[in-house]
């Protein structure tokens, strides 16, 4: 098995300060890009970087248990923004549509990437000018580095946003710096996997709030994935028919919704 | 032999397992979590934890430690209180979930929540509970959201606090493990001190950091916000009360009473504020409960021999009123389709009951007198008004932004009726309010009865002792 130290000197690329640059670079653009599959790129390659960066601190395999779990919520999002067709417009760009005044149209750069942008550069610069003053224990220089900045834009990523998928790589973003982290200061199989686990569960569970995020005004789409909970009108229509013919049944009664505007929309 | 950890974080894993497969028959799904939970709760209240006894043909040592996940899990008598609560308010919450339906995943799902709620409860030491609130916060996104489409505000605000808190506490305990290396080096002490800190103003959810309360009463089913919210400041309150006894020395980095004090009149205030001015009954209801939770926050700010038993006394009113609030949103929400004062209009007519546990329930939330929360509001503005009389005032005039609030409510509920095709209530739902309403009234009127309880809460808690790390 290879062990971390004959990983490092096999592989000078592991201490290079390309690698932290890299995983700064990555955490930027999840906050500035405005596609929701360069920012699922762009996680997916911070989290190979990241278990590149671990190697230092932590044995091979554990490193690229890191990498596996990044991986598979990057996989699990994707899969999630796919099925309810994330960040698709309602009236998409078709030249016949956009020569009749119709249709969306996104501009070469958006005023949303370019406030995203000055925020990072803004964000840029406060974390330059206290660099100085970070201290975190155990951790070399450059990693405490790449901690505060992934932090800082994992913050920045869940302040510019409210959607489901922007707060998730936000959330993982902090979380991946804290256990950057704590793998210095508690290497044990037992905390890595205790967070790697906690990883993958907010991964489900942002995955789950985009799908229920992505559905809405769609109630087909929304129906096909079984995301209204159960088709609700028919089935307490079914109970109502039961109930005519068993007076005991409605005390078996299906549980109603309580959010109105859900049968409402099944209604249209 | 089994051992009391075991029982309390087992069983209702093993119930949700269960109940997850039956979880489409609402009244089996139902009855048997409540079964679980009210049993769980008996059973905490009522074996001391030194206790051996048989329970299906099995011994249960209570007090026998178990060791799971490298984590040691301990019933302790400061735990006792907090189990039957978390126990007991999820068997309430499930009850009535099986007339006004909170979602079938709530209730596999607040099994499982309460099994993590009771590890927060019997985890030593200490600073790896947080770890647990985040998962559990993770978990809880489901319910919050519980299948329904469009925003998903409230799940994920739910969800940031507690993860952004944990690492605060994992951070601080290897300082707290550095400290025996050089006992004369003050700093890891001060670095886990200040640590700690951070990580309880993320756990507690006060003025500025309270965008999740609001956000979850608005979007969640109200049972599952009450569970939550309860369950959630129950525990955090619990952790607290556990560092500040078990590391006496925090209180030489930061006055903690003081601290205390004043993100609760601000929490108070600023919400008390924001009340006045709602539209609708679900943010109105997370107002007014993180008024309330900015007035436990004072009360534990005050210290002394009266803080903590008033703190607990405030706790318990709250619970009541929490409670019976839900309830009355419950079946608003499910008879008028929605909570704003708009659509709400009239439905005072063909919801009585509901509607008197929903404005009895908020009004008790700012201590309105005739409702639970009165005694404890009442003793907590005199003590503040020895000492601070204008905190007292911050205290009087943000209650009153609540009361305002639920007036204006309260108009629209008596006004013309917008849906003539609202259904009158279950009787079953109506008859849970009347019950919780009388008590209310009871409690307000004999604050005394909960004397014996609150001495008994105060008691428990104070037996924790410093952890080892």
């Amino acid at each position: 098995m290879l062990m971390t130290s004959e990983a490092l000197t096999q592989f000078p690329l592991l201490t290079s300060p390309w690698i932290v640059i890299g995983v700064g670079l990555c955490a930027a653009l999840l906050v500035i890009l405005a596609d929701w599959r360069l920012s699922l790129l762009a996680f997916a390659a911070q989290s190979v970087l990241l278990a590149l960066l671990s190697t230092r601190l932590l044995p091979l395999e554990w490193a690229v248990l890191r990498m596996l779990v990044g991986g598979l919520i990057a996989v699990i999002w994707f899969i999630s923004a796919r099925r309810v067709r994330w960040g698709q417009r309602q009236a998409p760009a078709r030249w016949w549509l956009l020569r009749r005044g119709r249709g969306e149209r996104w501009p070469l750069l958006s005023t949303v990437t370019l406030l995203r942008l000055l925020a990072v550069v803004l964000a840029g610069l406060v974390f330059f000018r206290l660099q100085e003053r970070l201290i975190l224990p155990v951790l070399p220089s450059d990693l405490v580095l790449a901690c505060t900045w992934l932090w800082l834009m994992g913050f920045l990523a869940m302040g510019l946003s409210d959607e489901p998928l922007r707060a998730g790589l936000g959330l993982l973003t902090i979380t991946a710096g804290f256990q950057l982290l704590y793998a210095t200061l508690e290497p044990t199989a037992l905390v890595i996997g205790l967070l790697g686990s906690l990883d993958l569960l907010l991964g489900l569970a942002v995955a789950y709030l985009m799908v229920a995020h992505g559905v809405a005004g769609r109630p087909r789409l929304a129906r096909q994935l079984g995301i209204l909970p159960e088709t609700l009108l028919s089935a307490a229509k079914r109970n109502e028919r039961k109930a005519s013919i068993f007076p005991l049944l409605p005390l078996f009664r299906w549980p109603r919704q309580p959010e109105g505007d859900v049968a409402e929309e099944v209604k249209k | 032999m089994i051992a009391g950890p075991t029982l309390v974080l087992g069983l209702p894993l093993l119930a949700a397992v269960l109940v997850y497969l039956l979880r489409r028959w609402a009244l089996a799904a139902a009855g048997l979590a409540a079964t679980v939970a009210a049993g769980l709760a008996l059973i905490t209240w009522h074996w001391p934890p030194q206790a051996t006894v048989y329970f299906l043909g099995r011994t249960v040592e209570m007090a026998q430690p178990i060791t799971l996940l490298g984590q040691h899990l301990s019933l302790t008598p400061a735990a006792r209180p907090l189990l039957t609560f978390t126990c007991s308010l999820a068997a309430a919450c499930f009850l009535y979930a099986w007339r006004i339906s909170q979602g079938r995943s709530f209730f596999p799902f607040g099994l499982v929540l309460l099994s993590l709620f009771n590890t927060v409860a019997v985890t030593q030491p200490l600073t790896r509970a947080p770890l647990v609130l985040a998962f559990a916060a993770a978990l809880a996104v489901c319910i919050i959201q519980a299948g329904r489409p469009g925003s998903t505000r409230g799940a994920l605000r739910w969800l940031i606090f507690p993860v952004m808190a944990f690492p605060f506490f994992l951070v601080a305990a290897w300082y707290l493990s550095q400290s025996p290396l050089n006992p004369d080096d003050l700093a890891p002490f001060a670095a886990a001190a200040r640590l700690l800190a951070y990580g309880f103003l993320f756990l507690l959810m006060a003025v500025p950091l309270h965008g999740a309360v609001p956000a979850l009463t608005a979007e969640a089913p109200p049972l599952v916000s009450a569970f939550l919210l309860l369950s959630h400041n129950a525990v955090v309150i619990f952790l607290l009360n556990g560092f500040l006894r078990a590391y006496p020395w925090l209180a030489d980095y930061h006055d903690v009473s003081r601290w205390l004090l004043w993100l609760g009149l601000i929490t108070a205030g600023w919400s008390g504020l924001l009340a006045a001015g709602q539209r609708s009954f679900g943010r109105l209801w997370g107002y007014a409960s993180l008024f309330d939770f900015g007035c436990l926050l004072a009360a534990l700010g005050l210290g002394g021999p009266l803080g903590l038993p008033l703190a607990a006394s405030l706790f318990i009113a709250r619970s009541v009123a929490l409670v019976l609030g839900a309830m009355g949103l419950a079946t608003l929400r499910h008879r008028a389709r929605d909570d704003s004062f708009q659509r709400s209009s009239g439905a005072a007519r063909r919801l009585p009951w509901s509607v008197a546990g929903l404005l009895a329930g908020g009004v008790g939330l700012a201590g309105l007198p005739l409702t639970a929360s009165f005694p404890g509001h009442w003793a907590l503005l005199q003590l503040l008004g020895q000492q601070m009389p204008r905190a007292a005032i911050i205290l009087l005039l943000a209650s009153a932004g609540v009361i305002v609030g639920y007036l204006r409510g309260l108009r629209a509920l008596l006004g013309p009726l917008h849906d003539p095709e609202v259904e009158r209530e279950p009787r079953l739902a109506s008859g849970l309010v009347a019950v919780l309403l009388l008590v209310s009234l009871l409690l307000s009127l004999r604050p005394q009865l909960l004397a014996d309880l609150v001495s008994t809460i105060t008691t428990a808690l104070g037996t924790i002792v410093e952890v080892q790390l």
